[in-house]
């Protein structure tokens, strides 16, 4: 389970029962490995999941993890797929062919600036990260793919990681006023697609605003914005 | 990538579609100011302004120098208003756009005569003040212009330079700890204000990021605080029509007032 | 021997930081001590120039401005103080081919800016998340006629200094300085003093911004245990 600590860069990280046992840890992000010390390498709290560590900040510049769902901008069309930004150092590469049913006479044409939801399936700090918009596995689109409507706004990392993981109170919140639509990459972007543009712009505020507000605040906040 | 991409297509075909409506992406009125908030001090002359995202720091400085020989009774203004790479992401190359951003807030300080120049003398063709004004652009959220022309005259109005005693063919230039520094004589206080266009009817006052990058034309007015025009400026982009340039001169006459009351607020809060 | 602004020889000014208040930049803090006040916005990583393109490691590159004028040889130097410190400290090899871009907007100049400057940095990487070796705190001193030493000197006090010195410490001041600035006329055992001084008062400005960075982390994690 969890376990809160904060750490800054530099500091050393007390691994303590499980180094004396000589079990073998795994270093997630954050943390890195110099000699004998392990030591934190940016600001957050460090968590610790059995031998698993990691250090949790909040950063909106995202970097590409395998598996990872995004939301992306085409930006450029070449023979063998589509550049797509994901707000990454590189863009992403899309196939031609990774939508779902698509063959080569018949597969979907996206014009630059389309906004996709697709996965992140190649991730590593020496390549351009690879996006697919399917299941490459089950070869069902899943949600993924194209999003055409709605409005698409950028938050932290952070709060990106809340809303996936549904730990963020304010969508259930939204929820239980007006019916929505949403996309969330954990790249810090955010799809919204609710009934006409006043409902859409309230449900995206009210997302941006959530950020640093509890689950009270939230319905609090929600039930303002409605009564304007 | 660094740069800007641009908006996405959801991104500005709903941007279109709720102005239609009268509806701003941040809740605003299509005729509303984002927050403006002024922060004067604590060194004379320094001045910073958000409009929300958007912020701008303004730092006024002056020293002795010799007059220019066609005019000799005239002090300098001189100034600086780059892009830095702080604003926003990628900005090496000088886009059309930013080069007239600055080129603009140049224009409204320096061409609109704002400072008295001939107050500036000290020794007819020997000494005068050149007054340096510095503009940092630290984020870029929209609508630099407005900000900056907020920015600029705040920070000329807060800004004290030292005083001066002639004595026939002497000057004598007062350390500021002797003699309170004194104000630069300022003629009028021209600000901007900007409008982008999206096409058809479709105007509003203040553009956030968004709602700039998805313009198709841009206009900004420059008026003081004498319901004067200092100047129009349209550079590029779709044509408009008289009527919507009329109709954004008066909405500029009201928000220049309330602009320049907040400018007033904010000197008289650090006169300390 | 009394200060301009009153202080005692070992007193440093009030110090003062705000995290993350830039929109766009993907970390920024703005950092001052009494009236030397210095903003700094970073972006990374992100994508890199060809020409500038390293295959195992980030591009760092740093880009100050002055307060008043255009930049000039000073601050292009304090520019490289700035990027050779950070090009040690953050690890470049974990974003291969990518640029970490350090701006730094001094906001006035009161003394200390090259110092006040290396804070702001340090802050503003621990903001965006840039993965660091260590923090990284600097302070100053100055050697004052008649040989009087004085922490975190003024512009007036600097200007009149027989020599002004900049020390930059990692986490572990003991592991020695990060980066040694000493300009003027001294002695070695003036250099000495100066150095414990200023690796005392980095300690002090370490501990700092380690309140100021767990206020930030603090204020995030509640959301995560109030949900």
């Amino acid at each position: 389970m969890a376990d809160i600590k904060a750490v800054l860069p530099g500091d050393v990280m007390d691994t303590g029962a499980a180094a004396r046992d000589g079990a073998v840890l795994r270093l997630g992000p954050g943390l890195v490995q110099a000699d004998e010390r392990t030591s934190a390498a940016a600001a957050g709290v460090l968590h610790s999941d059995g031998d698993l560590w990691w250090v949790a900040g909040n950063r909106r510049r995202y970097v590409a993890a395998e598996g990872e769902p995004v939301v992306g901008v085409v930006v450029a069309r070449h023979g063998e797929g589509y550049r797509v930004d994901i707000g990454s150092a590189h863009d992403a590469l899309l196939p031609l062919l990774a939508f779902e049913g698509a063959t080569k006479r018949n597969k979907p044409s996206l014009a630059i600036g389309t906004v996709v939801y697709g996965r992140v399936v190649v991730a590593n700090s020496f390549m351009d990260p690879e996006i697919e918009c399917y299941n490459s596995h089950t070869g069902k689109s899943e949600g993924y793919g194209e999003l055409a409507g709605g409005f698409m706004f950028k938050c932290t990392l952070g709060l990106a990681r809340r809303l996936i993981g549904s730990t963020a109170p304010v969508l259930a919140a939204l929820g239980s006023e007006l019916p929505f639509e949403i996309a969330i990459g954990v790249n810090g972007r955010v799809w919204v697609h609710a009934e006409g543009p006043e409902k859409t712009v309230l449900a995206a505020n009210a997302i941006r605003n959530s950020e640093y507000l509890d689950a009270k605040q939230c319905r609090q906040m929600v039930k303002e914005l409605l009564a304007r | 990538m660094v740069a800007e991409i641009g908006p996405s297509n959801v991104e500005a075909a709903f941007l279109l579609e709720s102005l239609a409506k009268g509806i701003r992406v941040d809740g605003r009125g299509i005729y509303d100011y984002r927050r403006l908030k002024i922060s004067c001090g604590p060194t004379h002359g320094m001045v910073e302004v958000h409009l929300r995202q958007t912020r701008v720091l303004a730092r006024v400085s002056c020293e002795v120098t010799r007059p220019l020989p066609d005019r000799p009774t005239e002090g300098i203004v001189q100034f600086s208003a780059e892009l830095s790479s702080m604003a926003a992401p990628g900005l090496e190359s000088k886009t059309a756009q930013e080069v007239a951003i600055t080129r603009m807030v140049e224009r409204v300080i320096r061409q609109s005569r704002a400072v008295d120049t001939e107050a500036l003398c000290i020794l007819a063709g020997e000494k005068v003040w050149l007054v340096r004004l510095d503009i940092h652009f630290l984020d870029h959220g929209g609508n630099l212009i407005d900000a900056a022309s907020i920015a600029a005259i705040a920070a000329l109005k807060h800004f004290r330079r030292p005083d001066v005693t002639v004595d026939g063919e002497e000057a004598i230039i007062h350390d500021v700890r002797e003699r309170n520094p004194v104000p630069l004589s300022i003629h009028h206080t021209p600000i901007c204000v900007s409008f982008g266009f999206f096409g058809g009817e479709l105007i509003v006052l203040d553009t956030n990021l968004l709602e700039e990058q998805t313009q198709v034309s841009n206009f900004t007015v420059t008026l003081n605080a004498h319901r004067e025009l200092c100047a129009l400026n349209k550079a590029g982009g779709i044509p408009l029509n008289p009527k919507q340039i009329q109709r954004c001169i008066q909405i500029a006459l009201a928000k220049v007032d309330e602009i320049n009351e907040k400018i007033q607020e904010a000197l008289k809060a650090c006169a300390a | 021997m009394t200060r301009p602004d009153r202080r005692d020889a070992g007193q440093i000014r009030a110090l003062h930081c705000v995290l993350g208040q830039l929109s766009r930049a993907d970390g920024s803090a703005q950092f001052a001590a009494g009236d030397s006040s210095v903003l700094c916005g970073v972006y990374g990583p992100v994508d890199v120039r060809v020409y500038d393109e390293k295959l195992d490691r980030a591009h760092i590159e740093v880009k100050l401005r002055p307060a008043t004028g255009l930049p000039n040889t000073k601050d292009k130097w304090t520019e490289s103080v700035i990027r050779s410190t950070f090009e040690r400290e953050i690890l470049c090899h974990l974003h291969p081919r990518t640029l970490v871009q350090i701006n730094v907007q001094v906001r006035q100049d009161d003394g200390a800016v090259e110092a006040a400057a290396i804070n702001a940095a340090t802050l503003a990487l621990v903001d965006a998340g840039i993965p660091l070796r260590t923090m990284v705190a600097a302070a100053t001193c100055a050697v004052l006629p008649g040989g009087a030493i004085v922490v975190d000197p003024t512009l007036e006090e600097a200007a009149g200094a027989q020599s002004v010195h900049t020390f930059a410490f990692g986490g572990d001041t003991a592991g020695g300085p990060l980066h040694v600035d000493s300009r003027g006329d001294f002695a070695m055992d003036e250099y000495n003093a100066c150095y414990d001084i200023c690796a005392t008062t980095a300690e002090r400005v370490l501990a700092f911004m380690r309140s100021a960075v767990e206020g930030k982390i603090a204020k995030e994690a509640l959301l995560v245990g109030a949900s």
